[in-house]
């Protein structure tokens, strides 16, 4: 025990923060600190029930976060909870074997792979409880079937009573992988030793008949043990029933083929396996050597099977589709490492100091034995301190980040009656929630989420939803876009990569804290409107806080007094005494495999890290060159270069500064990447690249064209010929003209005075048309700022259907959201498809706008030069440049692109934006396709467009014709730029 | 037990001399009306155990009580002055309330404040420059006092503003009253275009941009130049500062644009760019 205390005790509160799960335990910890007997928790996902997991691990560290900080909390409970582990496999070992090896057993918990990733890697604190509670049940179990005694099945049950409070998951598989094997084992050694038949079918039979004759034991304990699964964390199944979970699979590694994802499998599979398939012909042998152990054999291998997640399909045939993909298959090759102790104990403790030793010096003498038994033992530890600082060689979550500069921003001015999203924060988001009472339309337990934009993708959290692909980018955009639905008015973003889909959604940049996160706002979003907790009788909020807690207590006090009143010398008097046999095969395998595998797996590693050739082929120079690139290891990359005096680290970064920039290099992630030889000549290569690259606002393709020259067996690329285009001037002037909000002019906690606030801004429609294309509908429009201060405007259209049916729509990214005075947009929000629309029926369309004072994100920028081409059909090209006259880069340049009419009606609104950033004084190229629908599409005349500006019912102003329009075949466009100086906080 | 016994009959016989009911005190001198910062009314009662608190209109003053000789005096804590008005003095024995009604006033006259409150704040001469006023005054005790000059408390009526765009405030010295009359809408668009032979651009101004009375138009107001040449469109942006935009067009490729400027729909002569 004092071992736990020395390899993990001492090293846990640094690896907490880089675990997947132990923030959102944190999280439900701190709800039980504040709300013991209120289920409903308002912080995630507009509300949710916490009984939808059950509560003892939670309601624990939330009582020792009375007297700790919530983190230190979390540690004390986790080591405590290592050491009844540790414990657990000590008294579960007793039952296979004797007490040297359950101790030697006990010994291997401690450092055992799976046990170390599930505490340091991934902080599954409730998987850990469940099995420490479930494996000190085990032995009482077995006494009971053995003896028959009443005081083991009281402690049998109440250690279940635990496990099922603790973990739903343990206690349902428990019953399958361990009481299953465990009842087996005890009825088979409780059978007389003269009598147990050599035939398997007759041992199977004279168990089952075993079984029969103690029968009222059997209903007694099947009984009282379906009565506390079900009445200990009766809400929980209550909620189950009742709210249903309709989250869509969200993948996960573990059920990942670990032959395609080779990545996934080391992290589920091989690294916490990694001793049990070392050792597995020791294991393979001794658990299929004596018939006692046959439901363990059938356990060990149902796990290890089941947790190769998707390498084989028949993990999937064994669950069905539905389980297979809700669990993650992780738990049962950790289930697997679990049962498998006991033999590995029983192996490792003969070959070092038992007969298996005897046997090896015997054969191979006592120094081959000694320096075996020592580089195995180098090689695991080395392999477990790999483990620990697993997150540290292949980070898992971002950064620490300190909380404290956001908790003050939500604090000041009123600032959580709005919900908020971070983005980037990885389960770092958990902690936030867990120390603020502000709440976030996000969350890290997606099983109790019901927000259908969230259940209906497979996307795990919104603050990572760039690691989603596509499903989560638009699971992201759909929020950012219909902020006002959820009162979401704030983004704490700790990666750029989101910015371009920030910007063109309507957030503009508040402030950047002092921890360097930048806060996003979102202008005219109302607070947070009252959410109806869901219904939960008092009686289950008052079960659900005093049963499991009570549990645990009891627990506690009848081990104290079973130890005193009960424990007995020959408590394991049942268990036959096992020999040592192994054959040579199997003990020649299990002695060396251990060393190959983990002396090997640390080579690998080193390689990997220090050895690996890079440039040792063309194709492979460029890829690695590309993933250097994608992680921003400019430095890395530069020696892919030849090597030459002309061209040094310091030019190629200043290259990098005059030519790079915009929506490719600074806010994409490499997607794929394609490479082929053009042509290859001994000492020479010209190839082609395909990049394909993720950003925010969508996939962006791009192909290169490399030239490659070997140099002492390394291929290296040929520095780019560079041409930078310089402007003419040495210094430019530009005159902006930036806008304070005074803000409170009362200085005053009060909610603001009526003589503090600033009007509503005029705000004018020029335009707007129900146009439909096709299965498309769509209002498309034009609105004016007719104010003399710059506005954010936020427009939602509503449609009343029948029935009652009303339903909002809001702009994407089609519309400028901040405007100058008197400056226009074009806008187009996106409808229903016309199936969907004509079978609800409309009765009206209503148009709104609210205003507000601005003052950011008024700026568009840049100056586009455009013609427009004529292409086939309705397909036009427009191409030209855009001139950069401020005195800031064009980070993304962009334009707002309208069809119009001769008249001048407008048919639709498109936003186009180009990769490549445009400096201060120079022009870029673009050209952007562009589909005309006047001919195809109709305007919806017959539904007019009711029009209402801040609640004020309005009408539209006469529609003139274009004169710019009608010279470029119906299309105007405007710019509409991100600028990511933040000296003018766009 | 008999400590017990014996703690038990003196808790019970002090709670029930408590309840035991008592007259209503006798106020020796009454008044019709009472000076807050005066306040000594004298009340006959066998009782000491009185406690009295002043209700005026708007909040409960607790009142500092002295007994001796069967005599109940009650007094207001330091100088503080009340809102004027009806009042009630309550005196509150265990359960039982005595009510006795006066009227408060405070000894001297406090400086007078005076409110005046214009809706909308901002106007703009482009839709009305009507506001809507309300005046009242009120001693820094909130005691509402009679509206100078006229005989009424609260005075309300619409004033016409003066379309000259300025930041003026309803009362003197007091920056929250200010009121803001904005500039209107541009009506005309003066525009030139002058070539800088040295920088190789056209340096273009548009302004002095004016409303219909004269002002100069908001700061920050957008100007777009459209610039178009052949079949190829241009469209810059600045905005405005002191009634000027300006903006400067490189002279590559631009020779022998025609040029308009644009704000809202209020659009400018044509220029053309020419180096000469």
């Amino acid at each position: 025990m004092s071992l736990v205390l020395l390899t993990h005790g001492v090293i846990i509160y640094f690896t907490l923060p880089k675990t997947y799960d132990a923030f959102v335990h944190i999280f439900f910890a701190d709800h039980y600190a504040r709300n013991w007997f209120e289920p409903w928790e308002y912080r995630w996902y507009t509300g949710f029930l916490t009984v939808s997991y059950p509560p003892l691990v939670h309601q624990a560290i939330a009582l020792i976060s009375k007297l700790f900080p919530l983190k230190v909390a979390f540690c004390i409970y986790a080591i405590s909870i290592f050491e009844i582990l540790v414990i657990g496999v000590y008294r579960f070992s007793k039952i296979f074997f004797d007490k040297t090896t359950a101790g030697v057993a006990a010994l291997l918990a401690v450092v055992l792979s799976s046990m170390v990733e599930t505490l340091h890697v991934y902080g599954q604190m409730p998987t850990l409880t469940g099995l420490a509670f479930l494996l000190n049940a085990l032995p009482f179990l077995y006494q009971y079937i053995v003896k028959g005694k009443f005081i083991s099945l009281v402690m049998t049950l109440t250690f279940l009573a635990v496990v099922i409070s603790s973990h739903h998951v343990t206690a349902i598989f428990g019953m399958a992988f361990f009481i299953a094997p465990t009842v087996f084992m005890a009825l088979a050694d409780g059978l007389p030793p003269n009598k147990q038949p050599r035939n398997l079918f007759r041992y199977l039979l004279q168990i089952v008949f075993s079984a029969l004759r103690k029968y009222k034991q059997f209903i007694l304990l099947g009984g009282l043990i379906i009565s506390f699964a079900i009445g200990l964390i009766f809400p929980y199944w209550y909620w189950s029933k009742s709210d249903p979970i309709t989250q869509v699979s969200i993948p996960h590694g573990s059920r990942d083929s670990f032959i395609t994802h080779a990545s996934s499998g080391l992290i589920f599979f091989i690294i916490p396996l990694a001793l049990i398939f070392a050792l597995l012909p020791a294991i393979a042998f001794s658990i299929t050597r004596k018939k006692r152990f046959i439901g363990w054999a059938a356990s060990f291998f149902l796990c290890l099977l089941l947790g190769s997640g998707g390498t084989t399909p028949l993990p999937q045939m064994l669950l069905g589709k539905n389980a297979f993909n809700i669990l993650t298959l992780d738990r049962f090759g950790f289930w697997a490492s679990v049962i498998a102790i006991p033999f590995m104990a029983k192996f490792i403790c003969s070959f070092l100091a038992g007969p298996l030793r005897d046997w090896w010096i015997k054969r191979f003498s006592a120094p081959a034995h000694f320096v075996l038994s020592a580089v195995t033992g180098f090689t695991y530890l080395l392999f477990i301190v790999f483990i620990f600082h697993l997150a540290a060689f292949r980070p898992l979550q971002p950064k620490e980040i300190e909380i404290q500069p956001m908790l003050n921003f939500l604090n000041r001015d009123d600032h959580m009656r709005w919900r908020y999203l971070t983005l980037g924060f990885g389960d770092q988001m958990a902690w936030l929630s867990a120390n603020s009472l502000a709440a976030t339309v996000d969350g890290n337990y997606h099983s109790a989420r019901r927000l259908p934009e969230l259940t209906t993708r497979p996307v795990e959290r919104l603050e990572n939803a760039k690691f989603a692909g596509d499903e989560g980018l638009a699971s992201l955009n759909d929020f950012l876009m219909n902020a006002e639905k959820y009162s979401l008015k704030y983004v704490f973003s700790n990666d750029r990569y989101y910015d371009p889909l920030l910007y063109y959604n309507g957030w503009s940049r508040t402030i950047r804290l002092e921890n360097g996160i930048m806060v996003w706002e979102k202008g005219n979003i109302s607070t947070i409107k009252p959410v109806v907790p869901k219904e939960l009788s008092p009686l289950l909020k008052k079960a659900w806080g005093y049963i499991p807690v009570s549990a645990l207590g009891i627990t506690i006090l009848l081990t104290v007094f079973y130890l005193s009143r009960y424990k007995q010398k020959d408590y394991f008097d049942n268990v036959p005494v096992a020999d040592d046999f192994y054959p040579g095969p199997v003990i020649c395998a299990s002695a060396l495999l251990p060393v190959i595998f983990f002396t090997f797996f640390i080579g690998k590693q080193v390689y990997e890290l220090l050895l690996v050739k890079e440039q040792d082929s063309p194709q492979t120079a460029v890829l690695n060159y590309y993933n250097h690139l994608d992680f921003q290891r400019f430095e890395n990359a530069f020696h892919f270069f030849k090597p030459g005096p002309a061209y040094t680290l310091d030019q190629y970064l200043l290259g990098k500064s005059v030519n790079d920039g915009g929506l490719l290099p600074s806010f994409a992630k490499l997607d794929s990447i394609d490479v082929k030889k053009l042509n290859s000549k001994n000492d020479s290569a010209t190839l082609q690249v395909y990049t394909r690259w993720r950003t925010s606002l969508g996939h962006r393709e791009k192909t290169d064209t490399l030239q490659l020259q070997k140099l002492n067996k390394k291929w290296y690329i040929l520095p780019p010929v560079f041409s930078p285009e310089i402007p003419e001037q040495q210094m430019k002037s530009y005159t902006y003209t930036l806008f304070k909000k005074m803000g409170k002019r009362v200085i005053s906690s009060f909610p603001t005075e009526k003589d503090d606030r600033v009007k509503k801004p005029f705000a004018v429609f020029k335009q707007a048309n129900f146009i439909r294309n096709g299965q498309q509908n769509f209002i498309a429009g034009e609105i004016l700022n007719a104010d003399d201060i710059p506005v954010n405007i936020a427009l939602k259209v509503t449609v009343r259907y029948e029935k009652n049916i009303v339903k909002d729509y809001y702009p994407g990214n089609a519309f400028q959201y901040n405007l100058s005075p008197k400056a226009a947009s074009f806008f187009q929000v996106q409808l229903d498809s016309t199936v969907r629309m004509d079978a609800l029926k409309i009765l009206s369309v209503e148009l709104y706008a609210e205003t507000d004072v601005s003052e950011r994100g008024y700026m568009h920028g840049g100056t586009p030069v455009y013609t427009v081409a004529a292409g086939a059909g309705e397909d036009v090209l427009v191409k030209g440049k855009m001139y950069n006259e401020l005195t800031t880069e064009l980070t993304i340049p962009g334009i707002l692109m309208a069809e119009k009419d001769a008249a001048g009606n407008i048919w639709q609104a498109k936003l186009a934006v180009f990769p490549a950033a445009v400096r201060s004084g120079l022009s870029g190229n673009f050209q952007e396709p562009f589909h005309k629908i006047q001919k195809q599409a109709v305007r919806m005349a017959q539904h007019p467009i009711t029009l209402f500006i801040n609640g004020q019912r309005r009408s539209v102003l006469p529609v003139e014709p274009d004169a710019i329009a009608k010279m470029n075949k119906g299309v105007v466009i405007i710019p509409h730029c991100f600028l990511s100086q933040e000296i003018y906080l766009q | 037990m008999r400590i017990l016994l014996y703690y038990t009959c003196v808790i019970l016989l002090a709670t029930g001399c408590g309840g035991q009911p008592v007259d209503k005190a006798v106020w020796v001198n009454p008044a019709d009306t009472l000076i807050i910062q005066d306040l000594q009314p004298r009340f006959a009662t066998g009782c000491s155990k009185w406690k009295a608190v002043l209700y005026s209109s708007v909040q409960p003053l607790e009142l500092h009580t002295s007994f001796s000789n069967n005599s109940l005096t009650l007094s207001a804590a330091g100088d503080a002055a009340v809102v004027e008005g009806p009042a009630q003095i309550c005196l509150e024995y265990g359960k039982q309330l005595f009510y006795y009604p006066v009227y408060l006033k405070n000894k001297a006259a406090a400086p007078e404040i005076y409110k005046e409150f214009r809706s909308p704040k901002t106007v703009n001469p482009d839709s009305s420059l009507v506001q809507q006023r309300i005046i009242y005054s009120r001693d820094i005790n909130c005691n509402l006092l009679a509206v100078r000059g006229k005989s009424v408390y609260f005075f309300e009526d619409e004033i016409k503003l003066a379309p000259r765009a300025a930041v003026e405030r309803a009362v003197k010295d007091d920056a929250l009253s200010a009121y803001y009359v904005q500039p209107g809408s541009c009506i005309a668009i003066p525009l030139q275009a002058v070539f800088r032979r040295e920088e190789k651009i056209f340096y273009v101004t548009a302004g002095p941009l004016k409303d219909k009375y004269g002002n100069t138009v908001a700061d920050g107001t957008l100007v777009s130049f459209n610039y178009d040449k052949a079949a190829s469109a241009a469209h810059m942006e600045a905005t405005l500062l002191n009634g000027f935009a300006a903006v400067s067009i490189p002279v590559e490729g631009n020779e022998g644009c025609r040029l308009l400027a644009t704000v809202n729909n209020i659009v400018s002569q044509p220029v053309n760019l020419r180096t000469r």
